[in-house]
């Protein structure tokens, strides 16, 4: 078998990733479901990667897609659009939480007004630096 | 009087006739609601000339950096402060919460850069008193607007298509900060999107709750100060990315 420079970098670095996930799920950093996804992942990219007439194959045979290469590429895209979403959305999430708490301080320090508020201290340039 | 059945909504309007000034007691029930971030030059002065009339003020000082705060806090406003910026649709459901918490029957939503009248705020809360609507909403477009940039008009122009495209609700002014709504409505209409997009989400929430609404002429005064504080072209095209996205899932 003929080895290329991409496999000889590649190669040893998902090995590392798969190893990573193996001793984490042995240390019980983390579940299996998700280590089984991650070792999933590192297992597929390495066999591509090793012998990438296999995605060819599959390419042509299942999807009709002519060479393997495109077909990892639209399904690294697809899958990274899927990020994105996911992302956004915990993102968006997040800004809803952010607001709810900021909200509550802000009814639950609500001050009346009315009063004369001169600064008389040189250090409280606002109020909410009481 | 037709409110929300049409396929596209066109809301009944109120004349300007109506504008007299309100009993004292409903006007201790109106609390006016003034988002505000970094405008201490003109939110001592707004919140004054609101008070004069209405004594219940509302200002939400959004995370300003510069003292918006004290200088409500001094014009006599009930002053809650976001303490971090979260954007005027946060700001203004903020308000919402506090004011319906003490009580509030009917809650206006003001700007605090001078642009709005209050005077315009009685002819709001007359047709919700009347039971003849829950939700009035301003209209530059059917009232006044003094000194308005040409910019500024096309793209409010483009709000009002996009409102009747998107939301199949027929208003003249979309994008008005004057708006007044009952507590009934104000209890169930939910800003969530806490940046600029609000205008278009109040739109369809209102159409959500199948409350009738209606549209009131009001005047904006357009200033050098409030021109340079307004939303531009770029800031369009994130508003409709917002909105796009809570439209497409509900996020």
């Amino acid at each position: 078998m003929h080895i290329n420079v991409f496999q000889i970098v590649v190669l040893p670095i998902l090995l590392i990733l798969f190893g990573e996930r193996v001793a984490a799920v042995i240390r019980g950093r983390i579940p299996r479901r998700v280590a089984a996804f991650w070792m999933f992942i590192w297992l597929t990219a390495g066999i591509t990667v090793a012998w990438p007439e296999i995605t060819t194959r599959i390419a042509q045979s299942v999807f009709g897609i002519g060479a393997g290469s495109n077909l990892v590429l639209y399904f690294a895209v697809l899958f990274m659009l899927i990020g994105f979403y996911m992302t956004y959305v915990r993102l968006r999430r997040l800004d809803a939480n952010i607001t709810q708490l900021v909200r509550h301080l802000a009814i639950q320090n609500a001050r009346v007004g009315g009063l004369d508020l001169t600064p008389r201290h040189q250090d409280t340039k606002s109020p909410r630096n009481d | 009087m037709h409110v929300t059945d049409d396929a596209i909504n066109s809301p009944a309007t109120a004349g300007p006739a109506e504008s007299a000034e309100l009993p004292d007691d409903v006007r201790r029930a109106v609390f006016v609601v003034i988002p505000a971030y970094n405008e201490s030059a003109r939110v001592g002065e707004v919140i004054r000339e609101v008070r004069g009339h209405y004594p219940n003020v509302v200002a939400v000082d959004d995370g300003s950096a510069d003292n918006t705060a004290a200088q409500a806090l001094a014009a006599g406003a009930a002053v809650l402060v976001h303490v971090v910026n979260r954007g005027q649709g946060a700001a203004l459901q903020t308000g919402i919460d506090y004011a319906l918490r003490q009580g509030a029957e009917y809650i206006v939503t003001f700007d605090s850069d001078g642009q709005h009248r209050v005077a315009d705020i009685a002819a709001l809360i007359a047709p919700i008193r009347e039971g003849r609507w829950d939700i009035s909403l301003g209209s530059r477009f059917l009232g006044g607007v003094e000194n308005i940039p040409p910019g500024r008009k096309l793209l409010l122009r483009a709000g009002v298509l996009f409102t009747r495209v998107m939301s199949q609700v027929n208003i003249t002014d979309t994008h008005n900060g004057l708006r007044a709504f009952s507590r009934r409505a104000a209890l169930r209409i939910r800003i969530t999107l806490d940046r600029m997009a609000h205008a278009s989400e109040i739109i369809d929430e209102i159409r959500e709750t199948q409350l009738p609404y209606g549209e009131v002429p009001v005047h904006i005064r357009y200033t050098d100060y409030s021109r340079a504080k307004g939303q531009s072209g770029f800031g369009a095209i994130k508003i409709l990315f917002h909105y796009f996205f809570k439209r497409l899932t509900d996020y």
